[in-house]
């Protein structure tokens, strides 16, 4: 053990709160480390001295007549039903937490179910009766025309394909 | 919870009202003790300890008999200062000024006792000053009250990794102070 990680430990050691190994290994890097084991003597005599002070202070008390009042006031004050919601108090972090795990999960439910609705907002038509078809302003039947109509905004797509299209010619 | 408070508590829950004196007079001292070195103020400390008194009848049924009431009467009294403390930092902003500190609590009729009471409980205080409140109230509660780490987190609510590391921070910055200013106090015996 280095200096750096006995002087996170030395005010646990102080007041006996470390596990039995790591105080073992604080412990023999104290007797190779006067400056820790300085600080660890201080640590350990201000503990002391803070206690000591604690105890010389004398315990505050109340007066009788305070402690009468206080129990007058007691009696006078009805015991609260227990409560529904007593023992599921949630501490503030872990709320906070279950929101935020809420709120990004409706999220992703709200976005993965996007994408299908989009599929479903347009419908198709194949063919329509009233449309115009170029072809058959020429005399020809070869031009055939599907229709998407989207139920959001009205938009309505006309797309014309020519059946004996062979490909021949594509890209020259 | 040992079988005397278990007894007490049902007995007050079933209407037995004058079971909850007996009950509560163990903490009598100690809660204002540790009210009065959180809230710096023997008046200040009589209102949260009494606030708790109150609090702890009155919800008395929400209290689970198969843990401590030691630790849930402290947890109440923490709450209870918490919330006067976050009270007075308000008011104190409002009216622009210094948080009253010291009157005495203790020391009785004597002068003398009380001069020195007085003298040594500022000595203390000072050494708590130095301490945030999450700080203090660990210190508090782990070494002077001397409850151990998971007693200190259940009250507090707060985990013992948290307690180890505040106590931590608490016992080095109360180490400079002792060292700084009263180191007459260095070496004493408990």
């Amino acid at each position: 053990m280095n200096c750096k990680k006995s002087e996170k430990h030395i005010p646990l050691l102080a007041g006996n709160e470390l596990s039995a190994t790591k105080a073992a290994k604080v412990r023999a890097h104290l007797e190779k480390c006067e400056a820790c084991l300085r600080e660890a003597n201080e640590i350990e005599g201000a503990l002391k001295a803070a206690k000591t002070l604690a105890r010389l202070e004398g315990a505050a008390d109340w007066s009788e007549s305070e402690w009468r009042h206080l129990l007058r006031s007691i009696a006078a004050t009805k015991i609260e039903k227990k409560s529904v919601w007593a023992g599921l108090s949630l501490k503030p972090a872990l709320a906070g937490s279950l929101a935020l795990i809420l709120i990004i999960a409706g999220a992703f439910l709200f976005l993965r179910k996007s994408p299908t609705q989009l599929n479903t907002r347009a419908t198709l038509q194949v063919p329509s009766q009233n449309m115009v078809k170029p072809d058959q302003q020429n005399g020809k039947q070869d031009g055939q025309p599907i229709t998407i109509i989207s139920k959001e905004t009205g938009l309505k797509i006309i797309w014309f394909y020519n059946k004996n299209f062979n490909g021949e010619g594509y890209g020259k | 919870m040992n079988e005397r408070e278990k007894t007490l508590v049902e007995r007050v829950l079933s209407g037995d009202l004058s079971a909850f004196e007996p009950l509560i007079t163990p903490y009598r001292k100690p809660l204002l003790g540790l009210a009065y070195r959180i809230a710096r103020n023997s008046e200040d400390a009589k209102e949260v300890a009494q606030e708790t008194f109150l609090r702890a009848f009155k919800y008395l049924k929400n209290f689970n008999v198969e843990k401590s009431f030691k630790s849930w009467i402290y947890q109440i009294l923490v709450h209870a200062a918490r919330n006067y403390r976050n009270k007075q930092v308000k008011y104190e902003t409002l009216m622009m000024s210094e948080p009253v500190k010291e009157t005495a609590v203790a020391g009785g009729d004597d002068p003398e006792r009380r001069h020195d009471d007085e003298e040594i409980r500022s000595r203390l205080m000072d050494c708590l000053d130095v301490l945030t409140p999450r700080e203090k109230e660990v210190f508090l509660l782990r070494d002077i009250e001397e409850m151990n780490i998971q007693e200190t987190a259940g009250i507090l609510r707060c985990s013992a990794i948290s307690v180890r590391v505040h106590l931590s921070a608490a016992r080095k910055k109360i180490k400079e102070r002792i060292k700084d200013r009263y180191p007459e106090y260095l070496g004493r015996e408990p």
